[in-house]
Protein backbone atom coordinates (compact mmCIF):
# COMPACT_ATOMS: atom_id res chain seq x y z
CA UNK A 1 0.00 0.00 0.00
CA UNK A 2 3.09 2.24 0.31
CA UNK A 3 3.09 3.46 -3.31
CA UNK A 4 4.36 6.77 -3.32
CA UNK A 5 1.95 8.47 -6.34
CA UNK A 6 3.88 11.45 -8.34
CA UNK A 7 1.01 12.00 -10.21
CA UNK A 8 -0.82 13.11 -7.18
CA UNK A 9 1.70 15.65 -6.73
CA UNK A 10 2.00 16.99 -9.99
CA UNK A 11 -1.49 17.52 -10.97
CA UNK A 12 -2.86 17.00 -7.30
CA UNK A 13 -1.02 20.02 -5.60
CA UNK A 14 -1.88 22.83 -8.19
CA UNK A 15 -5.14 21.66 -8.91
CA UNK A 16 -6.43 22.25 -4.96
CA UNK A 17 -4.27 25.31 -4.79
CA UNK A 18 -6.07 26.69 -7.73
CA UNK A 19 -9.47 25.07 -5.61
CA UNK A 20 -8.71 27.24 -2.47
CA UNK A 21 -7.74 30.21 -4.24
CA UNK A 22 -11.09 30.66 -6.08
CA UNK A 23 -12.61 29.87 -2.90
CA UNK A 24 -10.95 32.80 -1.62
CA UNK A 25 -11.71 35.20 -4.46
CA UNK A 26 -15.63 33.89 -4.23
CA UNK A 27 -15.45 34.84 -0.07
CA UNK A 28 -13.58 38.20 -0.73
CA UNK A 29 -16.53 38.78 -3.26
CA UNK A 30 -18.56 37.76 -0.76
CA UNK A 31 -17.25 40.37 1.96
CA UNK A 32 -17.50 43.37 -0.86
CA UNK A 33 -20.92 42.44 -1.61
CA UNK A 34 -21.97 42.73 1.56
CA UNK A 35 -20.17 46.06 1.99
CA UNK A 36 -21.63 47.46 -1.39
CA UNK A 37 -24.49 46.16 -1.62
CA UNK A 38 -25.61 45.51 1.55
CA UNK A 39 -29.21 45.37 1.09
CA UNK A 40 -28.60 42.53 -1.06
CA UNK A 41 -26.57 40.99 1.19
CA UNK A 42 -28.81 40.88 4.06
CA UNK A 43 -31.43 39.58 1.89
CA UNK A 44 -29.41 36.54 0.81
CA UNK A 45 -28.49 36.28 5.17
CA UNK A 46 -32.26 36.50 5.63
CA UNK A 47 -33.43 33.77 3.39
CA UNK A 48 -30.78 31.68 4.60
CA UNK A 49 -32.11 32.06 8.38
CA UNK A 50 -35.44 31.61 6.96
CA UNK A 51 -34.37 28.46 5.35
CA UNK A 52 -31.84 26.78 8.40
CA UNK A 53 -33.78 28.15 11.61
CA UNK A 54 -37.49 26.95 11.29
CA UNK A 55 -35.80 23.57 10.33
CA UNK A 56 -34.57 23.13 13.83
CA UNK A 57 -37.19 24.58 15.79
CA UNK A 58 -38.34 21.70 17.41
CA UNK A 59 -34.40 21.40 18.77
CA UNK A 60 -34.25 25.04 20.27
CA UNK A 61 -38.03 25.38 22.07
CA UNK A 62 -37.21 22.15 24.75
CA UNK A 63 -33.34 23.61 25.41
CA UNK A 64 -34.78 27.08 26.32
CA UNK A 65 -37.17 25.92 28.26
CA UNK A 66 -34.74 24.02 30.39
CA UNK A 67 -32.42 26.87 30.24
CA UNK A 68 -35.05 29.24 31.96
CA UNK A 69 -35.91 26.59 34.12
CA UNK A 70 -32.09 26.33 35.24
CA UNK A 71 -31.79 30.21 35.39
CA UNK A 72 -35.18 30.10 37.92
CA UNK A 73 -33.86 27.27 39.78
CA UNK A 74 -30.71 29.55 40.72
CA UNK A 75 -33.19 32.81 41.65
CA UNK A 76 -35.43 29.40 44.04
CA UNK A 77 -32.93 30.11 47.12
CA UNK A 78 -34.08 33.19 47.81
CA UNK A 79 -37.72 32.68 47.10
CA UNK A 80 -39.15 33.50 50.67
CA UNK A 81 -37.73 37.34 50.23
CA UNK A 82 -38.84 37.34 46.55
CA UNK A 83 -42.09 36.46 47.82
CA UNK A 84 -42.24 39.00 50.42
CA UNK A 85 -41.16 41.33 48.00
CA UNK A 86 -44.34 40.44 45.56
CA UNK A 87 -46.48 40.83 47.49
CA UNK A 88 -45.90 44.46 48.68
CA UNK A 89 -45.43 45.24 45.50
CA UNK A 90 -48.98 43.91 44.69
CA UNK A 91 -50.38 46.06 47.24
CA UNK A 92 -48.55 48.71 45.79
CA UNK A 93 -49.89 47.79 41.85
CA UNK A 94 -53.47 47.44 42.91
CA UNK A 95 -53.98 51.02 44.10
CA UNK A 96 -52.03 52.06 40.72
CA UNK A 97 -54.71 49.40 39.17
CA UNK A 98 -58.17 51.25 40.96
CA UNK A 99 -56.28 54.58 39.97
CA UNK A 100 -56.31 53.39 36.23
CA UNK A 101 -59.22 52.10 36.05
CA UNK A 102 -61.06 54.76 36.97
CA UNK A 103 -58.55 57.17 34.87
CA UNK A 104 -59.56 54.85 32.05
CA UNK A 105 -63.50 55.41 32.32
CA UNK A 106 -63.07 59.06 32.40
CA UNK A 107 -61.05 58.64 28.74
CA UNK A 108 -63.55 57.19 27.63
CA UNK A 109 -66.08 59.39 28.87
CA UNK A 110 -64.09 62.08 27.45
CA UNK A 111 -63.31 60.79 23.86
CA UNK A 112 -67.26 59.87 23.74
CA UNK A 113 -67.99 63.77 24.29
CA UNK A 114 -65.03 64.34 22.07
CA UNK A 115 -66.68 61.51 19.40
CA UNK A 116 -62.74 60.83 18.98
CA UNK A 117 -61.78 58.67 16.59
CA UNK A 118 -58.84 56.49 17.51
CA UNK A 119 -56.07 55.31 14.92
CA UNK A 120 -57.11 51.60 14.08
CA UNK A 121 -53.48 51.45 12.51
CA UNK A 122 -52.03 50.76 15.86
CA UNK A 123 -52.48 46.64 16.07
CA UNK A 124 -49.80 44.07 16.61
CA UNK A 125 -48.89 41.00 15.77
CA UNK A 126 -46.99 39.13 18.23
CA UNK A 127 -43.86 36.55 17.71
CA UNK A 128 -42.26 34.27 20.08
CA UNK A 129 -38.41 35.09 20.33
CA UNK A 130 -36.36 31.67 18.41
CA UNK A 131 -32.81 32.15 18.48
CA UNK A 132 -30.44 35.14 19.91
CA UNK A 133 -28.07 36.79 17.60
CA UNK A 134 -25.47 34.07 18.70
CA UNK A 135 -22.21 36.52 18.44
CA UNK A 136 -21.04 38.98 21.05
CA UNK A 137 -21.39 42.15 19.30
CA UNK A 138 -24.56 41.96 17.74
CA UNK A 139 -27.62 42.46 19.86
CA UNK A 140 -30.77 40.71 17.83
CA UNK A 141 -32.96 38.39 17.64
CA UNK A 142 -35.25 36.09 15.59
CA UNK A 143 -38.86 36.17 15.76
CA UNK A 144 -40.98 33.19 14.15
CA UNK A 145 -43.03 35.21 12.33
CA UNK A 146 -42.27 36.73 8.68
CA UNK A 147 -43.57 38.27 5.47
CA UNK A 148 -46.09 35.56 5.37
CA UNK A 149 -47.36 37.31 8.79
CA UNK A 150 -47.55 40.82 7.19
CA UNK A 151 -44.24 41.91 9.12
CA UNK A 152 -42.33 44.54 7.06
CA UNK A 153 -39.27 46.39 7.36
CA UNK A 154 -38.95 49.06 10.17
CA UNK A 155 -42.00 48.04 12.69
CA UNK A 156 -40.97 48.38 15.84
CA UNK A 157 -41.05 45.55 18.13
CA UNK A 158 -42.17 46.07 22.12
CA UNK A 159 -42.23 43.77 24.83
CA UNK A 160 -45.26 44.16 27.28
CA UNK A 161 -43.95 47.26 28.50
CA UNK A 162 -41.08 49.08 26.08
CA UNK A 163 -39.83 49.36 23.15
CA UNK A 164 -37.28 46.99 22.18
CA UNK A 165 -36.00 47.38 19.00
CA UNK A 166 -37.18 47.34 14.85
CA UNK A 167 -37.75 45.03 12.20
CA UNK A 168 -34.58 44.65 10.19
CA UNK A 169 -34.47 41.85 7.61
CA UNK A 170 -37.58 39.53 7.04
CA UNK A 171 -37.69 36.16 5.74
CA UNK A 172 -41.07 34.18 4.39
CA UNK A 173 -41.32 32.91 8.25
CA UNK A 174 -38.87 34.37 10.17
CA UNK A 175 -37.87 38.21 10.78
CA UNK A 176 -34.86 39.63 12.57
CA UNK A 177 -35.44 42.42 15.49
CA UNK A 178 -32.43 44.36 15.76
CA UNK A 179 -32.33 45.35 20.00
CA UNK A 180 -32.12 49.16 20.76
CA UNK A 181 -29.02 48.16 22.43
CA UNK A 182 -27.14 47.09 19.22
CA UNK A 183 -23.96 49.14 17.59
CA UNK A 184 -26.28 49.69 14.57
CA UNK A 185 -29.67 51.17 16.41
CA UNK A 186 -30.19 54.36 15.62
CA UNK A 187 -33.65 56.18 16.80
CA UNK A 188 -35.22 59.76 17.26
CA UNK A 189 -36.64 60.07 20.49
CA UNK A 190 -37.53 62.66 22.76
CA UNK A 191 -36.92 63.02 26.52
CA UNK A 192 -39.96 63.81 28.07
CA UNK A 193 -40.52 66.49 30.75
CA UNK A 194 -38.56 68.98 28.72
CA UNK A 195 -39.50 67.40 25.19
CA UNK A 196 -36.11 67.99 23.72
CA UNK A 197 -34.97 65.73 20.81
CA UNK A 198 -32.27 63.32 20.22
CA UNK A 199 -31.02 60.23 19.17
CA UNK A 200 -30.60 56.74 20.88
CA UNK A 201 -28.20 55.16 19.69
CA UNK A 202 -27.02 51.50 20.87
CA UNK A 203 -23.35 50.61 21.77
CA UNK A 204 -23.48 46.89 22.84
CA UNK A 205 -24.07 47.87 26.27
CA UNK A 206 -27.24 47.22 28.34
CA UNK A 207 -28.22 50.78 28.16
CA UNK A 208 -28.03 52.32 24.89
CA UNK A 209 -26.64 56.10 24.70
CA UNK A 210 -28.28 59.20 24.19
CA UNK A 211 -26.43 61.81 21.54
CA UNK A 212 -27.26 64.65 20.04
CA UNK A 213 -29.46 66.68 22.79
CA UNK A 214 -29.20 70.37 22.53
CA UNK A 215 -29.04 71.06 25.93
CA UNK A 216 -28.03 68.29 28.33
CA UNK A 217 -28.26 70.39 31.32
CA UNK A 218 -32.25 70.63 30.87
CA UNK A 219 -32.32 66.46 31.05
CA UNK A 220 -32.15 64.52 34.40
CA UNK A 221 -31.89 61.17 35.72
CA UNK A 222 -35.29 59.43 35.90
CA UNK A 223 -36.68 61.75 32.88
CA UNK A 224 -38.79 59.64 30.66
CA UNK A 225 -37.72 58.57 26.96
CA UNK A 226 -40.33 57.90 24.77
CA UNK A 227 -39.89 57.65 20.97
CA UNK A 228 -40.58 60.80 18.72
CA UNK A 229 -41.51 59.44 15.33
CA UNK A 230 -39.40 61.51 13.80
CA UNK A 231 -38.68 60.87 10.16
CA UNK A 232 -41.95 58.71 10.28
CA UNK A 233 -40.35 55.79 10.89
CA UNK A 234 -41.76 54.88 14.20
CA UNK A 235 -45.20 55.80 15.90
CA UNK A 236 -44.62 58.50 18.18
CA UNK A 237 -44.59 58.32 21.93
CA UNK A 238 -43.66 54.62 22.61
CA UNK A 239 -42.15 54.16 26.05
CA UNK A 240 -38.14 53.43 25.56
CA UNK A 241 -37.03 53.72 29.38
CA UNK A 242 -35.92 56.44 31.85
CA UNK A 243 -32.47 58.52 31.60
CA UNK A 244 -29.91 57.46 33.79
CA UNK A 245 -26.30 59.08 34.09
CA UNK A 246 -23.51 56.93 33.53
CA UNK A 247 -19.67 57.02 35.89
CA UNK A 248 -18.47 59.16 32.84
CA UNK A 249 -21.61 61.67 33.04
CA UNK A 250 -22.57 60.35 29.56
CA UNK A 251 -26.60 60.46 29.40
CA UNK A 252 -27.87 56.84 29.03
CA UNK A 253 -31.48 55.01 28.78
CA UNK A 254 -32.36 52.45 31.14
CA UNK A 255 -34.55 50.48 29.12
CA UNK A 256 -38.29 49.49 30.28
CA UNK A 257 -38.38 46.47 28.40
CA UNK A 258 -36.32 43.41 29.24
CA UNK A 259 -34.15 42.94 26.95
CA UNK A 260 -32.28 40.08 29.01
CA UNK A 261 -35.18 38.09 28.90
CA UNK A 262 -36.99 38.33 25.84
CA UNK A 263 -39.89 35.46 25.27
CA UNK A 264 -42.72 37.06 23.16
CA UNK A 265 -42.54 40.24 21.13
CA UNK A 266 -45.35 42.65 19.97
CA UNK A 267 -44.51 44.02 16.56
CA UNK A 268 -46.71 46.70 15.84
CA UNK A 269 -48.60 47.35 12.28
CA UNK A 270 -47.48 50.98 11.31
CA UNK A 271 -48.04 51.87 7.95
CA UNK A 272 -45.55 54.43 6.23
CA UNK A 273 -46.43 58.16 6.73
CA UNK A 274 -47.49 59.28 2.78
CA UNK A 275 -45.20 61.83 1.62
CA UNK A 276 -46.59 65.05 0.33
CA UNK A 277 -45.33 65.33 -2.70
CA UNK A 278 -47.07 68.49 -4.41
CA UNK A 279 -47.63 72.39 -2.67
CA UNK A 280 -51.05 71.47 -3.43
CA UNK A 281 -53.27 73.03 -6.14
CA UNK A 282 -54.13 76.85 -6.18
CA UNK A 283 -57.73 76.46 -5.04
CA UNK A 284 -59.48 79.06 -7.54
CA UNK A 285 -63.12 80.38 -7.18
CA UNK A 286 -65.27 79.26 -9.73
CA UNK A 287 -65.57 81.09 -13.32
CA UNK A 288 -67.90 83.53 -13.21
CA UNK A 289 -71.04 83.97 -16.02
CA UNK A 290 -69.64 84.73 -19.64
CA UNK A 291 -69.16 88.39 -20.18
CA UNK A 292 -68.68 89.79 -23.36
CA UNK A 293 -69.40 88.82 -26.92
CA UNK A 294 -69.70 85.26 -27.39
CA UNK A 295 -66.70 83.68 -28.66
CA UNK A 296 -66.71 82.77 -32.39
CA UNK A 297 -67.88 79.60 -33.60
CA UNK A 298 -71.32 78.56 -32.63
CA UNK A 299 -70.25 75.14 -31.19
CA UNK A 300 -69.16 76.51 -28.09
CA UNK A 301 -71.33 78.69 -26.73
CA UNK A 302 -74.02 76.10 -25.37
CA UNK A 303 -70.83 75.11 -22.51
CA UNK A 304 -71.01 78.33 -20.46
CA UNK A 305 -74.35 77.77 -19.99
CA UNK A 306 -74.84 75.38 -17.10
CA UNK A 307 -72.43 77.85 -14.75
CA UNK A 308 -74.77 80.62 -15.23
CA UNK A 309 -77.79 79.76 -12.96
CA UNK A 310 -75.18 79.11 -10.40
CA UNK A 311 -73.12 82.59 -10.63
CA UNK A 312 -76.75 83.95 -10.27
CA UNK A 313 -76.95 82.44 -7.11
CA UNK A 314 -73.89 83.47 -5.43
CA UNK A 315 -74.48 86.85 -6.92
CA UNK B 1 -11.32 6.11 -2.06
CA UNK B 2 -11.09 7.00 2.04
CA UNK B 3 -12.35 4.70 4.22
CA UNK B 4 -14.70 4.76 6.36
CA UNK B 5 -13.15 6.11 9.47
CA UNK B 6 -12.11 9.32 7.67
CA UNK B 7 -16.00 9.91 6.56
CA UNK B 8 -17.19 9.06 10.39
CA UNK B 9 -14.89 11.62 11.71
CA UNK B 10 -15.76 14.42 8.61
CA UNK B 11 -19.66 13.33 9.88
CA UNK B 12 -18.27 14.47 13.36
CA UNK B 13 -16.96 17.76 13.01
CA UNK B 14 -20.14 18.77 10.79
CA UNK B 15 -21.77 17.95 13.65
CA UNK B 16 -19.98 19.43 16.63
CA UNK B 17 -19.54 22.46 14.12
CA UNK B 18 -23.64 22.95 14.43
CA UNK B 19 -23.92 21.95 17.92
CA UNK B 20 -21.93 24.68 18.60
CA UNK B 21 -23.60 27.41 16.70
CA UNK B 22 -26.82 25.89 17.83
CA UNK B 23 -26.09 26.76 21.14
CA UNK B 24 -24.70 30.04 20.73
CA UNK B 25 -27.92 30.73 18.69
CA UNK B 26 -30.00 29.85 22.02
CA UNK B 27 -31.94 32.90 23.34
CA UNK B 28 -30.36 33.19 26.91
CA UNK B 29 -30.30 36.76 26.82
CA UNK B 30 -27.98 38.66 24.37
CA UNK B 31 -24.98 38.35 26.29
CA UNK B 32 -25.58 41.51 28.24
CA UNK B 33 -22.21 42.40 29.37
CA UNK B 34 -19.75 40.18 31.00
CA UNK B 35 -16.93 38.83 28.88
CA UNK B 36 -18.20 37.50 25.52
CA UNK B 37 -17.16 33.92 24.76
CA UNK B 38 -14.65 32.03 22.55
CA UNK B 39 -14.60 31.66 19.24
CA UNK B 40 -15.06 27.35 19.62
CA UNK B 41 -15.32 26.56 15.82
CA UNK B 42 -11.79 28.21 15.00
CA UNK B 43 -10.46 26.47 18.49
CA UNK B 44 -12.14 23.23 16.57
CA UNK B 45 -10.74 23.76 12.96
CA UNK B 46 -7.31 24.72 14.27
CA UNK B 47 -7.12 21.62 16.69
CA UNK B 48 -8.36 19.24 13.86
CA UNK B 49 -5.77 20.98 10.61
CA UNK B 50 -2.95 20.74 13.30
CA UNK B 51 -3.75 16.49 14.01
CA UNK B 52 -5.44 14.80 11.14
CA UNK B 53 -6.05 17.69 7.96
CA UNK B 54 -7.87 14.98 5.90
CA UNK B 55 -10.73 15.19 8.64
CA UNK B 56 -11.14 18.81 8.17
CA UNK B 57 -11.37 19.52 3.64
CA UNK B 58 -11.70 22.20 2.10
CA UNK B 59 -15.14 21.47 0.69
CA UNK B 60 -16.24 20.79 4.60
CA UNK B 61 -14.99 23.89 6.06
CA UNK B 62 -16.49 26.63 3.94
CA UNK B 63 -20.16 25.87 4.14
CA UNK B 64 -19.58 25.84 7.31
CA UNK B 65 -18.42 28.70 7.76
CA UNK B 66 -20.55 30.61 5.77
CA UNK B 67 -23.63 29.25 7.28
CA UNK B 68 -21.84 30.50 10.86
CA UNK B 69 -21.02 34.23 9.26
CA UNK B 70 -25.00 33.97 7.72
CA UNK B 71 -26.50 32.94 11.23
CA UNK B 72 -24.24 34.88 13.68
CA UNK B 73 -24.73 38.32 11.67
CA UNK B 74 -20.91 38.54 10.73
CA UNK B 75 -20.44 40.42 7.40
CA UNK B 76 -21.01 37.37 5.10
CA UNK B 77 -17.44 35.82 3.99
CA UNK B 78 -14.94 37.32 5.61
CA UNK B 79 -14.47 35.80 9.03
CA UNK B 80 -14.75 32.89 6.60
CA UNK B 81 -11.97 33.89 4.77
CA UNK B 82 -9.66 34.51 7.76
CA UNK B 83 -10.37 30.86 9.02
CA UNK B 84 -9.49 29.62 5.57
CA UNK B 85 -6.55 31.42 5.43
CA UNK B 86 -5.56 30.22 8.80
CA UNK B 87 -6.07 27.04 8.30
CA UNK B 88 -4.33 26.72 4.92
CA UNK B 89 -1.28 28.44 7.31
CA UNK B 90 -1.35 25.74 9.72
CA UNK B 91 -2.21 22.85 7.03
CA UNK B 92 1.35 23.67 5.35
CA UNK B 93 2.68 23.81 8.70
CA UNK B 94 1.70 20.16 8.94
CA UNK B 95 3.66 18.94 5.93
CA UNK B 96 6.68 20.35 7.27
CA UNK B 97 6.99 20.20 10.91
CA UNK B 98 5.64 16.64 12.23
CA UNK B 99 5.33 16.33 15.94
CA UNK B 100 5.26 19.26 17.27
CA UNK B 101 4.78 19.50 21.02
CA UNK B 102 1.91 20.23 22.77
CA UNK B 103 2.71 23.74 24.22
CA UNK B 104 4.42 25.02 20.87
CA UNK B 105 1.57 24.41 19.23
CA UNK B 106 -0.41 26.30 21.48
CA UNK B 107 1.67 29.07 20.94
CA UNK B 108 1.29 28.65 17.25
CA UNK B 109 -2.30 28.39 17.41
CA UNK B 110 -2.46 31.24 19.89
CA UNK B 111 -0.52 33.67 17.44
CA UNK B 112 -2.69 32.29 14.33
CA UNK B 113 -5.74 33.64 16.48
CA UNK B 114 -4.22 37.22 17.28
CA UNK B 115 -3.73 37.49 13.52
CA UNK B 116 -7.05 36.44 13.00
CA UNK B 117 -8.67 38.93 15.11
CA UNK B 118 -6.39 41.50 14.01
CA UNK B 119 -7.43 41.24 10.47
CA UNK B 120 -10.43 40.55 10.71
CA UNK B 121 -10.31 43.85 12.77
CA UNK B 122 -8.22 45.97 10.02
CA UNK B 123 -10.35 44.58 7.41
CA UNK B 124 -14.04 45.44 8.76
CA UNK B 125 -12.03 49.05 9.37
CA UNK B 126 -11.12 49.41 5.54
CA UNK B 127 -14.36 48.44 4.53
CA UNK B 128 -15.41 51.40 6.45
CA UNK B 129 -17.95 48.94 8.30
CA UNK B 130 -19.19 49.71 11.96
CA UNK B 131 -16.32 47.73 13.99
CA UNK B 132 -17.08 46.23 17.37
CA UNK B 133 -15.29 47.70 19.92
CA UNK B 134 -11.57 46.73 20.03
CA UNK B 135 -11.54 45.78 24.58
CA UNK B 136 -14.63 43.39 23.78
CA UNK B 137 -12.69 41.84 20.79
CA UNK B 138 -9.52 41.40 22.80
CA UNK B 139 -11.22 39.68 25.34
CA UNK B 140 -13.07 37.90 22.55
CA UNK B 141 -9.25 36.53 21.47
CA UNK B 142 -8.05 36.36 24.63
CA UNK B 143 -11.38 33.41 25.67
CA UNK B 144 -10.71 31.62 22.51
CA UNK B 145 -7.04 31.35 23.32
CA UNK B 146 -7.52 30.28 26.49
CA UNK B 147 -9.97 27.81 25.21
CA UNK B 148 -7.82 26.34 22.48
CA UNK B 149 -5.52 23.66 24.95
CA UNK B 150 -8.88 22.18 25.94
CA UNK B 151 -10.26 22.09 22.32
CA UNK B 152 -7.38 20.30 21.66
CA UNK B 153 -7.37 17.88 24.50
CA UNK B 154 -10.92 16.99 23.82
CA UNK B 155 -10.65 16.76 20.40
CA UNK B 156 -7.74 13.82 21.17
CA UNK B 157 -9.86 12.42 23.70
CA UNK B 158 -12.38 11.87 20.54
CA UNK B 159 -9.61 10.21 18.37
CA UNK B 160 -8.55 12.75 16.62
CA UNK B 161 -4.44 11.70 16.88
CA UNK B 162 -1.73 12.63 14.78
CA UNK B 163 -0.39 10.05 13.03
CA UNK B 164 3.12 8.41 14.22
CA UNK B 165 5.77 8.29 11.75
CA UNK B 166 5.89 5.52 9.34
CA UNK B 167 2.23 4.98 9.40
CA UNK B 168 -0.13 5.26 6.41
CA UNK B 169 -2.29 7.97 5.77
CA UNK B 170 -5.73 7.66 4.09
CA UNK B 171 -4.50 7.75 1.12
CA UNK B 172 -2.46 5.04 1.66
CA UNK B 173 1.00 7.11 1.00
CA UNK B 174 3.86 8.07 3.62
CA UNK B 175 3.31 10.27 5.96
Amino acid sequence: MARSRPSDDVYGRPLRRLFVSLICVVLLGLALLWRIDNPRAERIRAAIVDRVVPSFEWALAPLTWGGRLVEDFEGYTRVYEQNQELRRELQRMKAWQEAAIQLEQENARLLDLNKVQLSADLTYVTGVVLTDSGSPFRRSVLLNIGSGDGVRDGWAAMDGLGLVGRISGVGQTTSRVLLLTDGNSRIPVTIQPSGLRAILSGDTTVSPAIDFVETPEDVRAGDRVVTSGDGGVFPPDLLIGQVVRDRSGRLRVRLAADTGRLEFLRVLRTTAAQPIETTGGVITPPPGPLQGPPPPGGGTLGTPQPDAPAAAEDG
Amino acid sequence: MAPRRVWWFRVLFAVLAFAILFFALLPFGPGEGGVPGPELTLCLICAWVLRRPDYVPVWLLVPVLVLDDALLMRPLGLWALIVLLVSEYLRRRVDQAEQLAFWPEVGLVTGCITVAFLANHLALGLLLAQTPPLAGQALHALATIVFYPLTAIFSQVLGVRRLAPGELDTLGSRV
